[in-house]
């Protein structure tokens, strides 16, 4: 038997979805995803920018996310809807935004480990399961509850750190 | 993928796993294979086959105005465009059944229509009476290059008969009738309509505007005028020890299929693919070069030749001792997750019926968690509005429910465009 890794439902090996939340299962070894140490994550998130504005965000909006220690801003620009995780030779579902080259295997990120989402003016983060949890500012988003994303906000997805931010009007 | 070895047959099948390999194990696992049955080629310019229909149409107070007016229209509609070779019959159906139409005499189309301006609504919901008087309709002028159907359309909820309906539906089946249950409104009893189109390869449909009614039943008129072939079934053997733990059909029409071997999978329309999806538990092997999961015995009836076809595909594996990834077909792995989908409703409708209202409210609101991640928001904020009623009021509302139900279900058609992001 095998566990799901959002409710604990043990099922048999070669199941795909977990049939008590829907959560995909996954038996594959090849890649796994790197459990961190309880406590450890935390120790290493920095504290929320002081100017963060908890604005809502607009699709007219530019938002990029941008990865800590790293310059370059990843733009959610074109799509309503992304998956960021990991990439991996054979992998079925790809996420659209690879954090590989952020090292994110070594930060505990799973496959498919969160999902963001423009709806309402909103952009909404959903944890997609995975082994060491997303994160808005030090609180674990719930597999099952999407949570509302502002402009400053830390978001982390194991101990991979991202900084959500917007430029009023694409500027 | 598995194919039967000929393809000389009008109709081929294939077959798609989830994995390559079984593995070696000590304990049992899942393997999940979507069949594919589709024609060869094409069938040229044969005749199509005669099609003999049965409208039965539930004329209970409840269906006064315009659901039995567009039920009417829609008749007429069909009537209209009658090919020489199609019979049709009309029956209404209250606490007793009336033939408005036979199949046996075919009227001229203004007489016709006035018989069908008769229809008056009065009196409760005895489905079996429609049913009967509207299958042997067909029975009275069945063919061997017929293809015959009922189609039942009610809005309410029959009471004390619907083991006569299930056991007709059953004998319907054998003869070859196909029986597509549509509901209108909400209080119609879902799990019920659902049983008696499942027995006959049918459909059950839920109306929730009388709109769609119209275009439903042409649609449905037209698709049963040039079908491929119906009648289609698998027969799902299993090796010892194999269990085959569920099968939904996933094209067209996604329905659960009855429980059993004997899985009925309707009519195979002009340019389209009927699509299964099963899940088998496979018990503990060790390995071996090939193990034979199933054989699929596939059978149909191909009304423009008059035959019946009957042709086996073996389903085998080998068995390894180490994992071997591989991709799996986008296809099926969409089509796993949207049943999973649809099977979790179904357990929480059926926890909230039995009072298990904590377990019924967190498995909707999983689904409706999935259904955010899936891009379906409506269908999504309507099972957390129905999570919601659940913990205020301890009920859950017909509508709601049913809403939910096709909605998942609606989900599962590729054509929906359910997409693995």
């Amino acid at each position: 038997m095998i566990s799901c890794h959002v409710c604990h439902t043990s099922v048999y090996y070669g199941t795909l979805f977990c049939p008590e939340c829907c959560a995909r299962v996954s038996e594959d070894s090849s890649s796994p995803t790197n459990a961190l140490p309880a406590g450890e994550a935390a120790e290493l998130i920095p504290p929320k920018p002081a100017n963060s504005s908890h604005a809502p965000l607009a699709s007219t909006d530019r938002i990029e996310l941008r990865v800590a220690g790293n310059n370059v801003g990843i733009p959610l620009f074109g799509q309503q809807e992304y998956i960021l995780g990991r990439a991996e030779k054979g992998q079925a579902v790809i996420p659209d935004i690879d954090l590989n080259r952020f090292g994110a295997h070594e930060k505990g990120v799973s496959r498919l480990h969160c999902h963001l989402r423009f709806e309402r003016n909103s952009l909404l983060a959903i944890d997609l399961g995975s082994a060491n949890g997303t994160f808005i500012n030090d609180t674990r988003v719930l597999p099952d509850h999407p949570a509302m994303l502002s402009d400053g906000d830390i978001l982390r997805l194991g101990n991979l750190i991202i900084e959500v931010i917007r430029q009023i009007g694409g500027q | 993928m598995n194919k039967p070895s000929s393809e000389q047959e009008p109709l081929y099948m294939e077959v798609h796993v989830s994995r390559p390999v079984l593995r070696a194990l000590d304990e049992p696992q899942v393997l999940y294979a979507m069949a594919t049955i589709q024609p060869t080629q094409q069938e040229g310019e044969q005749v199509p086959p005669p099609l003999n229909l049965s409208l039965v149409f539930d004329r209970s107070t409840s269906m006064a105005g315009e659901r039995l007016d567009t039920a009417r229209v829609s008749a007429e509609s069909i009537l209209t465009q009658m090919r020489p070779q199609d019979k049709i019959a009309v029956v209404t159906f209250s606490d007793r059944a009336e033939v408005l139409l036979s199949t046996e005499l075919r009227l001229p189309v203004p007489e016709a229509r006035q018989r069908l301006s008769l229809i008056q609504a009065s009196g409760g919901t005895e489905i079996y009476q429609g049913l009967s008087a509207g299958v042997n309709q067909l029975r009275q002028v069945r063919h061997p290059n017929s293809v015959d159907h009922v189609i039942l359309l009610t809005d309410g909820r029959t009471y004390g008969d619907e083991a006569a309906c299930l056991q007709l539906a059953e004998e319907s089946a054998q003869e070859g009738i196909e029986i597509t249950a549509m509901g209108i409104g909400d209080e119609w009893n879902d799990t019920f309509l659902d049983s008696l189109a499942t027995k006959t390869g049918g459909q059950a449909v839920y109306i929730d505007n009388i709109a769609a009614l119209g275009p439903f039943l042409q649609q449905k008129f037209l698709g049963l005028g040039q079908v491929h072939a119906d009648q289609v079934v698998v027969e799902v053997e299993t090796t010892p020890g194999v269990t085959l733990h569920s099968a939904f059909r996933i094209n067209p029409a996604p329905m659960p299929l009855h429980e059993g071997h004997m899985l009925r999978l309707g009519s195979l329309f002009a340019g389209n693919n009927i699509t299964l999806l099963m899940e088998y538990l496979v018990p503990p092997i060790t390995p071996m070069d090939s193990y034979e999961i199933s054989r699929l015995h596939l059978g149909a009836h191909l009304a423009k030749r008059a035959t019946n076809l009957r042709t086996i595909l073996s389903l085998s594996l080998p068995v390894v001792s180490e994992p071997v990834p591989a991709p799996i077909p986008g296809s099926l792995l969409a089509a796993v997750r949207n049943v999973n989908l649809a099977r979790l409703q179904e357990k929480a409708l059926t926890d909230a019926q039995t009072g298990h209202l904590n377990l019924a409210t967190t498995r909707l609101e999983r689904i409706a968690t999935r259904l955010f991640e899936m891009g379906e928001p409506d269908l999504a904020n309507t099972v957390l509005s129905e999570s919601s009623q659940l913990r205020r009021t301890h009920s859950i509302s017909e509508k709601g429910k049913k809403a939910v139900k096709y909605g998942t279900r609606g989900l599962v058609d590729p054509k929906h465009g359910g997409r693995l992001r």
